[in-house]
């Protein structure tokens, strides 16, 4: 006894520990790209393009103002004031860090310098001559007296000698412009500005980043601006605590929902309280089990693997369901009414956890990820429910045989409810098919918004910066990777001859490529052997200048190039330049680590052509990407897919059962009855407006793997009662019932979830369970007599 | 230097009103009054004086406006550089190099005065409110007989680099005495007006751009 006790207290502990450190170990993957599949080209390229150029540490603040003179002090206003903020802020950026401070623009100047042609440095090396470098210097001054362009007198003034002249159009042409609006700080009409913030520390997990949002927000949102001003909070950590906090949301309050409903027909069936609160007691223990053993097998949760609490919890209290209404009538040992409860719960449960593991087949690794969790969910669920609530469930049992009877069972019971219910599901079936018949399949929607969350102000606000920082929506990424810095300049050197191809021949309109931006180290060794020996004559020039009616501080941007082009001569090659100014000018163009090198560009393609030009760059390590783009590849190919695994896991299903029912009859009504219930489903979808998408094609495969079961449960009676249709209906009326309308409250709970692909999964499962509870219920039992009068007749 | 024109217009109402007292309602009015003025002729002095040079560089230069946005604008006598212009865009012509570049209405920005181009709208069909939604008046102030008005262009990307636009007149006879225009760098462009003639006959075809033989250049946004 005494062992017996501490064998269960050290179980006990095992288990609290199992769940604890499990749970610990859940985090939440807030990338929709981890849902998709990754061996397609656009999710590559996108995920490339989201990992090495987003900035996870840095939220992205708007501020919309009714005039522009307000937005200007409004935002110096409030950067000031977060500047303040030490205790939470390391650093804020509200306009181009060269406006404050021009002369840190020279060392990216050197590095362009240094990359420019042989041709230009030539020309550049020619200026600066003794010959040359007066007459350069009187140009210059012409010009000063009659340009009329600011930006021409601001550059000349500032580099007399044309140091950078030839690099004006590499600025404006691989930058799209120094401007503010171009680099991403206002608006063209000035009423728009963005602020960079970024944390004091990075954030550990999500809860972190949350919380540093709230305090963020409820600091800005104090702040007194003027009236008119408008806050908005976007970038990574938004999107972080956004979404993470609305997948617990949804896990929880799904997860909720499902055990109130279960509840509420549970009481409806049996009115009896103690064995409903042992059954909740014992679902929730499921769910920390199963959610633990996910903290242990998995790294991360994706929006989508967050809704298997709910579909776990509708399916595994089947199980309950099943066991408890078997215990009312069984009058044998405990584990006579364990063995026989598990001979029918291992049929259901293995096929639906088969059912769902096999969504691993799926290239979606979000839709692997709720199958793994659910079927394992399933697998702890049947344990459990064996094991822990058989027990309990044979100890509550009425010992009356009056009361073994629910108050739904009699009315499943009686000849009148079968007639209604047999008129209903045919009226039903009907209807469902034809409305597909008048209104045709669902239609598809495979964009990228599915994917996203109901309801986004962090989404809102990315929209509403982008639609006023960029006028083209339509333009494609240009994503080049490489292992080295050639690799990349190689790639770069082949995709631009391909745009100026494709420009030529108008697919494409405009491009801006990276290429004049990207190091290469042979040119960069020529230059600085050909401008270092430049800076020994600095003397010679700052005389030049002062003859020709310059300040010395007009050569202070020459000096400095060549200073630096001299120090580099002994440095490895090639020079990144690394300064802030650089590094923001750099950071949304380049990436550049060890064995991780990356190179972003944008293509503007001529309306039409955006297919075929992303089709056409398909070499190694280039990727033309957009969100656009990615939802029309997922749309070739997700319907085929899905279709190849549906009939992949029916034939599977078949199998199984030409084994279990060895009856030609019974699997010819199991297709049937299958083949029903997914015409009736596109039915109701097209009737009720819903369209097929990433993740609810995915219902195809559970549905085969949940809803089969009842019809599978009522062929298995009826082979084994010779038949007896009344009867088999007494014995599973109930259960199925049960089953289908809890396991449909469960998918049901999920279409309120803040991720629409999750929330179309769960509306179209729940509809899929209910019709194949129905017509399993009423129209399979009426096939089943009609074949058999039929063949006997026959 | 567009906003000179629109400086003329005022300056001519200006004559006609002095205020005694540093007050918007004194813009308001004599903005109100220039519906009057269908052209103007100038001759101005630039003086550039910028940071990085020893000394100040100074030109001589003539212009005219004809209501409601037609100007030519010409820099050096003879001309090094001509502007003309209208409200579809400008054409910067380099008769020196036989060189000439035409800009959309939108790069007007790009323009040295174009800070302060919704001064042209302004004095032909404005009103303070208008007037106010694209120029911020910074400051008004007098000494002695000279008025100062401060201003800046609310337009982001037309005020971008600029500190300030100063225009000084007489506040007794109204008279034009300078336009600036500071830059944030302390560098500035000054231009002081002579000659000025209000709704003078102006030449045919002063307005019209004859480039045969120049190479040109388009400017897009």
């Amino acid at each position: 006894m005494k062992t017996t006790k501490l064998l269960g207290s050290l179980l006990l502990l095992f288990g609290v520990l199992y769940v604890v450190i499990g749970l610990s170990r859940i985090s939440f993957n807030v990338d929709i790209l981890r849902l998709l599949p990754a061996q397609v080209r656009q999710v590559k390229g996108l995920s490339l393009f989201l990992k090495n150029f987003s900035f996870p540490n840095e939220l992205i603040i708007t501020l919309d103002a009714p005039d522009p003179a307000l937005a200007k002090t409004s935002t110096e206003t409030l950067a000031k004031f977060l500047r303040q903020q030490s205790q939470l802020v390391k650093n804020v950026v509200s306009q181009p860090p060269w406006e404050d401070d021009p002369d840190s623009l020279s060392e990216f100047i050197t590095f362009l310098l240094l990359n420019q042609s042989g041709e230009k440095t030539a020309a550049l090396q020619e200026r600066l001559s003794p010959t040359h470098a007066p007459l350069a210097l009187q140009q210059t001054m012409e010009s000063l007296e009659t340009s009329v362009s600011p930006e021409e007198i601001a550059r000349l003034s500032y580099d007399p000698y044309g140091v950078a002249s030839d690099l004006a159009d590499t600025f404006s042409g691989a930058l799209g412009g120094m401007g503010s609006q171009e680099s991403g700080f206002s608006s063209a009409d000035g009423k728009f500005h963005v602020l960079y913030v970024e944390p004091l520390h990075p954030f550990a997990n999500y809860k972190q980043t949350a919380d540093w949002l709230k305090q963020m927000k409820v600091l800005c949102l104090n702040l007194p601006l003027a009236s008119g001003v408008k806050l908005g909070f976007t970038g990574e950590p938004a999107f972080v605590a956004e979404i993470s906090t609305g997948m617990q949301w949804d896990m929880i309050s799904s997860g909720l929902f499902t055990l109130l409903i279960i509840s509420l027909i549970f009481w409806f069936c049996y009115g009896e309280f103690t064995p409903l609160f042992c059954l909740l007691i014992l679902l929730q223990l499921i769910f920390l089990l199963s959610l633990a053993t996910a903290g242990f097998l998995l790294n991360q949760l994706t929006a989508i693997g967050a809704g298997f609490a709910s579909v776990m919890i509708g399916l595994s209290v089947d199980y309950g369901y099943f066991i408890y209404q078997r215990s009312r009538h069984h009058s044998g040992t405990l584990r006579d009414l364990q063995w026989n409860c598990l001979q029918n719960i291992l049929w259901t449960s293995s096929t639906t956890a088969v059912a769902f593991f096999a969504l691993n087949l799926s290239s979606l690794p979000g839709l692997s990820q709720l199958g793994t969790m659910v079927g394992m969910g399933v697998c702890i669920g049947a344990v459990v429910m064996i094991g822990l609530f058989a027990p309990l469930a044979k100890r509550f049992a009425p010992p009356s045989r009056k009361s073994k009877t629910s108050r739904l069972e009699e009315i499943f019971a009686t000849q009148r409810f079968a007639g209604i219910g047999e008129c209903a599901a045919l009226a039903l079936v009907l209807l469902l098919l034809g409305g597909l018949l008048f209104k045709g399949f669902p239609k598809a929607d495979f964009s990228i918004s599915s994917l996203r969350p109901r309801e986004s102000a962090s989404q809102s606000a990315l929209d509403y910066l982008v639609s006023r920082l960029h006028d083209d929506p339509g333009e494609l990424n240009l994503v080049v990777s490489g292992k080295t810095e050639n690799e990349v300049l190689g790639r770069l050197r082949t995709t631009q001859a391909k745009l100026l191809k494709d420009q030529r021949e108008g697919v494409v309109q405009s491009f801006l490529s990276p290429l004049s931006l990207w190091p290469d180290a042979v040119r960069e060794e020529e230059n600085i052997s050909s401008l270092a020996p430049l800076a020994h004559e600095l003397p010679r020039l700052q005389q030049t200048l002062r003859e020709n009616g310059f300040k010395d501080s007009a050569g202070t941007l020459t000096t400095t190039v060549l200073q630096r082009i001299q120090s580099l001569q002994h440095q490895p090659l090639p020079f990144w330049p690394a300064n802030e100014t650089s590094r923001w000018i750099l950071r949304r163009v380049a990436r550049h680590q060890n064995g991780n090198y990356l190179a972003l560009g944008v293509v503007e393609p001529t309306p039409g052509h955006e297919r075929e030009l992303a089709d056409a760059f398909r070499d190694e390590g280039i990727y033309l990407v957009s969100w656009n783009q990615l939802g029309e590849e997922l749309g070739r190919t997700m319907p085929s897919e899905v279709l190849h695994i549906a009939v992949g896991l029916l034939t599977g299903i078949l199998l199984i059962l030409a084994i279990g029912l060895r009856d030609l009859r019974a699997l010819l009504l199991f297709t049937l009855t299958t083949a029903l219930v997914f015409g009736c489903l596109a039915g109701a979808m097209s009737l009720l407006g819903m369209k097929w998408g990433f993740f609810n094609l995915a219902a195809i495969l559970l549905l085969l793997g949940t809803g089969t079961d009842y019809s599978i449960l009522l062929l298995l009676a009826l082979k084994r009662n010779g038949g007896d249709v009344p009867g088999a209906r007494r014995e599973l009326g109930l259960v199925i019932f049960l089953c289908a309308s809890s396991a449909a409250a469960g998918f049901g709970s999920l279409a309120w979830a803040g991720n629409l692909g999750l929330a179309s999964l769960g509306q179209t499962c729940a509809l899929g369970l209910l019709i194949d509870g129905i017509i399993s219920l009423f129209l399979l039992p009426r096939a089943w007599s009609f074949l058999r009068k039929t063949s006997s007749s026959l | 230097m567009l906003v000179i024109l629109a400086c003329l217009k005022l300056n001519s109402l200006l004559a006609d009103s002095a205020p005694a007292t540093p007050s918007l309602s004194l813009l308001e009015s004599l903005i109100d009054r220039q519906k009057d003025i269908r052209t103007v002729s100038a001759d101005f002095t630039q003086t550039r004086t910028l940071r990085t040079l020893r000394y100040p560089l100074v030109i001589k230069g003539r212009l005219w406006f004809q209501s409601p946005d037609q100007f030519r604008w010409e820099l050096g006598i003879p001309p090094k550089t001509i502007v003309i212009g209208n409200s579809d865009g400008l054409t910067v012509i380099q008769p020196g190099k036989k060189q000439a570049l035409t800009k959309p209405i939108s790069t007007f920005a790009s323009f040295p005065s174009a800070g302060s181009f919704g001064l042209i709208y302004l004095s032909g069909n404005g009103n303070l409110e208008e007037f106010q939604k694209r120029m911020q008046v910074l400051a008004l102030s007098t000494s002695g007989s000279t008025a100062q008005l401060i201003m800046l262009p609310r337009d982001a990307e037309a005020a971008r680099g600029l500190d300030s636009i100063r225009l000084d007149f007489n506040t007794l006879t109204g008279a034009w005495i300078s336009l600036e225009i500071v830059t944030r760098d302390g560098s500035s462009i000054q231009n002081e007006f002579s000659n000025v003639v209000i709704n003078p006959a102006l030449k045919e075809g002063l307005f019209d751009c004859s480039l045969k033989g120049f190479s040109l250049t388009h400017e897009n946004n």
